[in-house]
């Protein structure tokens, strides 16, 4: 290799030239002879081809050491396992961060990590689905960081080593798990489901842009607030990330597929003369680079929204309102998310040690008894559809070919004309839920693409007017409109979230809500959370628009069950997971709204040294 | 055994390689030794923006009715790159930049002020540091320190109302110095710090490190890690403080362990550190320890466990250090003679004998190499602008002085340069280069004779000798037995017709004064242990410098050993015999 290459991005490609030069294939200069014109390209262009060898050759390894594992691992008189999985992810992730116009953080990381799935026993009964007391793994347990390199022979010594572990903790977690049935009676469900063995295999991996190519985007967006003397604190922040992915299992099932992101984050902050802390966002995610939003349209959200959190500085609170509340675009959708997504999931309830039955009780969710039962008004459809990838609407990034199980994606049907029908599910059943619905995404039980449509939908301006008449009907002197709820995965610093009472959802706040007057003026509204607020509040959906928009999250399951299930199962911590929604405007009859109570800091001292 | 976390009775570790042990923090923290040559001509955009902006924070919330008597902005740039193998495969190559701001924003006066602890209060420090723009904006870092400033002072005034409501309603503090130490304000801009990373020649070479243990299907892990940083920090305070330096800290690390047939895990590692790229060992010397190791980790698998054991025993140089910078050196940090959480061991035996008279103690951040090795506890300025001094801690066997950063004790009202820290936490006193120093040194014969000596005195049938170790921890407080354990890696039974046999299975552990009391003899081979000490204020980087010691009794106990069994199929790869 002749090129010098400085960015640690550039570096990379060389290595990843390297390696493709390394393997047997042979095809790579023909297939991409471009990729050679410059050595930020190296990378995006040369991994399609090197996937090819690479794929043969870390899948080789993985194929072997399944072959020999599922034939040979076995101690003494114990269970041989009845079901052994193996994942590789190969990362990329680039992230960039400025404030003030200067950039602060510029990492490239490349990784490949190994997950492994024993089950032992038997699909009825097996070392799944069980809560013990102690649930940190075997003094070795580790992450498995395997060479970036496809080598063979230390592919296999790892997973060996990986599987050798994963087998003796399953038996050792089985035998706990026996010890609880021998006081605990048990749902007569099985452990795990019976799926077709399936195959699907696509190599695409996205383009990455060079780590020199992001930073100037989010250094200039960072340096318009230099115009917003009002804004205390900003940070603009880019990721881009590409995890691909190799799967096999003792059942014959196997694929291979890429899920790109990127992403790009603006985070604002300031105090009102109160003190009143306010903070705001733009989030935009995008399968690849190039496709986010043109640099125009970027300045003008921040400006927009640093205008918007300018305004709620002098904005007034609400004390307290009760009464029609219209959630528009995004907080429609981050409601739902919050609310009623996580009780989509059919999450089962595990079998546990005697001390945290308790909490294992309170894992169920409520939902698994609603089926058949209206949870939403009559006029409204929910679907999952990992299937597609956009919709009239604009692109939606929740899908892909098969889920972690190596279950093929599908359409599921949730709620129809407001009665739930089904829960999304992974191949864990529950009560009433025997097959996988295609859900398990990485580590965790997730939507893909939430799908909320009806059928008589109104026209902006009916929604409008619907929230008037409701506000008329009750003499008050003005309704509210919501149109952003919450804050980013990343905060500044600290959490704004309110602290839910027991058995409330705690939703997150009212990120930009207005009042809105007979005369169709509009206020902001300073700071504002709603309280009492839940699923049954769902029922109350008096009225949504004709139109939806789409809206992409990261969720993050944070029940601590759900988590060890998850490292307990593939021995890696899960991560937030992209789930798109495409939701219509919601107006609800009756939602409580009022000021956070609590105590606010004082304004800042001295004023900001840029504008001062 | 539960995990010694540092916590408010003062655990401590010394993790060799604390990434190899989740029991042990997870960071490995390097710094620099060198200057290189680099102009320094006094300007600083940092120091600029640093200085502007604490003026200006000095005489705005002068104003106030509680107004900060002091203040002080550290920005630490770390500019690091590493490249990882296992079995000849890499594994990890990354470089990485960051620039973070520690505050000291105090209330109060010298006296008294926020900075003061809550007695019988078990809140711990948590990590505060913010990260700052990686070039020299001075809008940008102006913007960010007027923002952490805001919050710290803040954050002072609540704690210093705290502070003062502790004081009126406890019983008086056994010690009644002041919370701050006036120090001499330094002005001194050095060069920054550079880093030589050519990380593509790493890449090869941590793969031909590691390559030679892919044949041995038996050690289950086996890593090498080359690794640089270079940390520029600069340092202004409201006293008139205007300080840059840099230094660059090079290592190349080496893990492999086995596991033997009972389920005890047996590792080996190797460090070479140095302040250049250049110090660092060529290929022939790696290759070699490599092959001594695989020799090690071989013969390990196959050693006798022993017993619970006291009698004789001799500490190698790297040994000795580690037990010096456990058993004394962690005692002798200044604060702890004031929390009246800690054991304060020494607080009363200045002018008392601890060691033999032979024995001085010294902590010398000012010196860079010993015994051939570069020293990874040097430094020129402390974490609070104070600069680096040598200070004897004991001198002919008796106790003379504390290791003192700005929060003075009582008898002891000035910093001696060892107010240190890692990125986000308050500096306390901790330590840099512990060097002992033997007037009368034995060979390593002349040692070995003794302790056959020591055996046959004490009619025991054996004595040990610790040749290498990983690590060590120790407590200081009141609520947990004082002790420490120094967690060896090769210990040998020596046995009275002087033949060694490797042996595996325990920890040297014992309590402070009467292990000291015990030393009787040094040998003239000194030998060097780099690495990073966690406490309170986080990872710093040290050294220990000794000699080889005799301790006529120690003590040694089982050491903690997984349950599990080695794998249960054979490796899928061809074995070496």
């Amino acid at each position: 290799m002749n090129h010098r290459v400085v960015s640690p991005l550039s570096h990379r490609a060389a290595e990843a030239q390297r390696q493709c030069r390394g393997g047997r294939h042979r095809s790579f200069a023909t297939r991409r002879p471009a990729a050679l014109a410059t050595a930020a390209l190296l990378l995006s262009l040369c991994l399609p081809a090197q996937e090819a060898s690479a794929e043969s050759v870390v899948l080789r390894a993985m194929r072997d050491e399944l072959a020999r594992s599922t034939e040979e691992l076995k101690l003494a008189q114990m269970d041989k396992p009845y079901f052994l999985a193996y994942r590789i992810d190969d990362s990329t992730v680039l992230d960039a961060e400025a404030r003030f116009g200067a950039l602060t953080s510029a990492l490239t990381n490349r990784s490949r990590l190994l997950s492994v799935e024993v089950r032992v026993g038997d699909a009825s009964l097996d070392n799944t689905n069980f809560l013990p007391i102690q649930t940190w793994g075997s003094p070795l347990t580790r992450s498995f960081g395997l060479p970036l390199e496809d080598d063979y022979q230390e592919i296999r010594r790892q997973i060996w080593l990986a599987t050798d572990l994963a087998y003796k903790h399953a038996l050792e977690t089985f035998a706990k798990k026996r010890a609880a049935l021998q006081t605990n009676t048990r749902e007569e469900v099985p452990d795990f489901t019976t799926e077709q063995p399936h195959t699907s295999h696509s190599e695409a991996l996205a383009e990455q842009p060079s780590i020199d190519e992001v930073k100037p985007l989010v250094q200039d967006l960072a340096a318009l607030f230099k115009e917003m003397p009002a804004i205390h604190e900003s940070a603009v922040g880019a990721r881009v990330v590409n995890v691909h992915s190799r799967y096999v299992n003792s059942e014959g099932t196997s694929f291979t597929q890429s899920q790109p992101t990127a992403s790009l984050r603006v985070l604002a902050k300031t105090q009102a003369p109160d003190g009143t802390v306010l903070q705001d966002f733009e989030l935009f995610y995008e399968r690849s680079w190039q496709d986010l939003p043109g640099r125009e349209a970027l300045e003008r959200s921040v400006r927009s929204m640093g205008a918007s959190l300018a305004a709620r500085r002098e904005a007034e609170f609400v004390e307290l309102y009760n009464g029609p509340v219209l959630f528009e675009g995004q907080a429609a959708a981050a409601l739902f998310a919050q609310v009623i997504a996580p009780r989509l999931l059919a999450v089962r309830v595990p079998i546990s040690d005697q001390r945290l039955r308790g909490y294992a009780a309170s894992l169920r969710n409520p939902f698994v008894d609603k089926i058949g039962a209206r949870v939403l008004p009559r006029s409204l459809d929910v679907r999952d559809d990992p299937t597609i990838d956009h919709n009239d609407a604009g692109p939606l990034l929740g899908g892909y070919a098969v889920d972690g199980d190596g279950v093929p994606a599908q359409e599921t049907t949730l709620i129809e004309r407001g009665v739930l029908r089904t829960l999304l599910a992974a191949r864990n059943p529950s009560t009433g839920i025997t097959t996988s619905t295609g859900n398990q995404r990485g580590e965790m039980l997730m939507p893909s693409n939430l799908l909320v449509s009806t059928e008589r939908g109104l026209s902006s301006d009916a929604m409008r007017e619907e929230l008037m008449a409701l506000v008329a009907e009750r003499d008050a002197e003005f309704g509210i409109v919501v149109r952003r709820l919450g804050l980013p995965f990343a905060k500044i610093d600290g959490s704004d979230r309110p602290s839910s009472g027991r058995g409330e959802i705690a939703i997150e706040r009212l990120t930009r809500a207005y009042k809105v007057y007979a005369d169709g003026r509009e206020e902001p509204i300073r700071k504002a959370e709603l309280s009492g607020f839940g699923e049954a509040s769902f029922r109350d959906i008096v009225a949504v628009s004709q139109a939806v928009s789409n809206h992409t999250l990261e969720l993050f399951l944070t029940s601590a069950y759900a988590l060890r299930q998850a490292s307990a199962r593939y021995g890696t911590t899960p991560g937030r997971t992209l789930v798109s929604l495409s939701i219509p405007d919601l107006l609800f009859e009756e939602a409580s709204v009022r000021k956070p109570p609590g105590n606010v800091p004082r304004p800042p001292l001295a004023a900001h040294p840029f504008f001062e | 055994m539960s995990a010694p976390l540092p916590g408010p009775s003062g655990t401590f570790y010394w993790p060799r390689c604390a990434a190899r042990n989740a029991r042990h923090v997870a960071f490995i923290v390097f710094v620099l030794l060198a200057l290189p040559a680099a102009s320094a001509d006094g300007k600083s955009a940092v120091l600029e923006a640093l200085e502007a902006e604490l003026e200006r924070s000095m005489s705005v919330l002068g104003e106030e009715p509680v107004p900060p008597y002091f203040l002080s902005y550290e920005v630490s740039e770390k500019d690091t790159a590493s490249a990882s193998a296992a079995f000849g495969k890499l594994t990890n190559s990354a470089s990485r930049r960051s620039r973070s701001l520690d505050v000291d924003l105090r209330v109060g006066d010298y006296a008294l002020d926020n900075s003061r602890p809550l007695r019988g209060s078990r809140d711990r420090t948590r990590r505060s540091y913010v990260r700052m723009p990686l070039s020299d904006d001075v809008d940008a870092i102006r913007s960010i320190v007027w923002n952490e400033t805001d919050r710290r002072y803040k954050q002072a005034l609540e704690q210093f109302t705290r502070v003062q409501t502790d004081v009126e309603v406890k019983v008086d503090a056994e010690d009644q110095s002041g919370d701050f130490s006036p120090e001499k304000s330094r002005t001194d801009v050095g060069p920054s710090a550079t880093l030589h990373a050519p990380r593509e020649d790493w890449e090869d070479k941590v793969r031909r490190y590691t390559a030679p243990f892919a044949a041995h299907g038996a050690i289950y892990s086996a890593s090498a890690t080359l690794s640089a940083r270079a940390e520029t920090r600069w340092f202004v305070d409201s006293d008139g403080a205007r300080i840059r330096t840099g230094e660059t800290l090079y290592r190349l690390s080496i893990n492999a362990y086995t596991m033997a047939e009972d389920g005890m895990r047996l590792p080996r590692y190797e460090t070479f550190t140095a302040a250049t790229l250049a110090g660092l060992p060529a290929d022939e010397t790696v290759l070699g320890t490599v092959a001594a190791m695989i020799a090690d980790l071989r013969a390990l698998r196959d050693a006798p466990v022993i017993e619970p054991y006291t009698g004789p025993a001799i500490l190698s140089g790297r040994a000795a250090g580690v037990f010096f910078h456990e058993v004394l050196g962690h005692r002798v940090e200044g604060h702890r003679q004031k929390r009246e959480e800690d054991g304060q061991t020494f607080k009363k035996k200045i002018g008392e004998q601890i060691l033999p008279a032979s024995f001085t103690v010294t902590f010398d951040p000012t010196r860079r190499r010993a015994a051939s090795v570069d020293l990874a506890g040097a430094y020129r300025y402390d974490n609070q602008g104070v600069p680096a001094q040598s200070v004897v801690v004991v001198k002919d066997g008796v106790l003379k002085n504390f290791l003192m950063s700005r929060t003075p004790i009582e008898g002891f009202p000035r910093s001696n340069g060892h107010g240190r820290k890692d990125v986000g936490y308050p500096a306390v006193a901790r330590q840099s280069n512990l060097i002992v120093e033997v007037a009368a040194p034995v060979s390593r014969e002349e040692l070995k004779g003794q302790l056959i000596a020591a055996m046959h005195e004490q009619g025991k049938p054996f004595g040990l000798l610790f040749e290498d170790i990983q690590g060590g921890f120790t407590s200081t407080g009141r609520y947990a037995p004082n002790a420490f354990n120094v967690q060896p890696i090769l210990v040998y039974q020596v046995h009275p017709d002087g033949r060694e046999e490797l042996v595996r299975g325990v920890d040297l552990i014992g309590t402070p004064l009467t292990t000291l009391s015990r030393v009787v003899a040094a040998s003239d081979q000194v030998a060097v242990f780099n690495g990073t000490c966690g406490a309170e204020s986080g990872g710093v980087p040290v050294s220990a410098v000794s000699p080889a010691i005799l301790i006529s009794q120690i003590e040694v106990q089982k050491k903690d050993k997984s349950q599990e069994r080695p794998p249960l199929l054979p490796p899928p790869i061809a074995e070496q015999s």
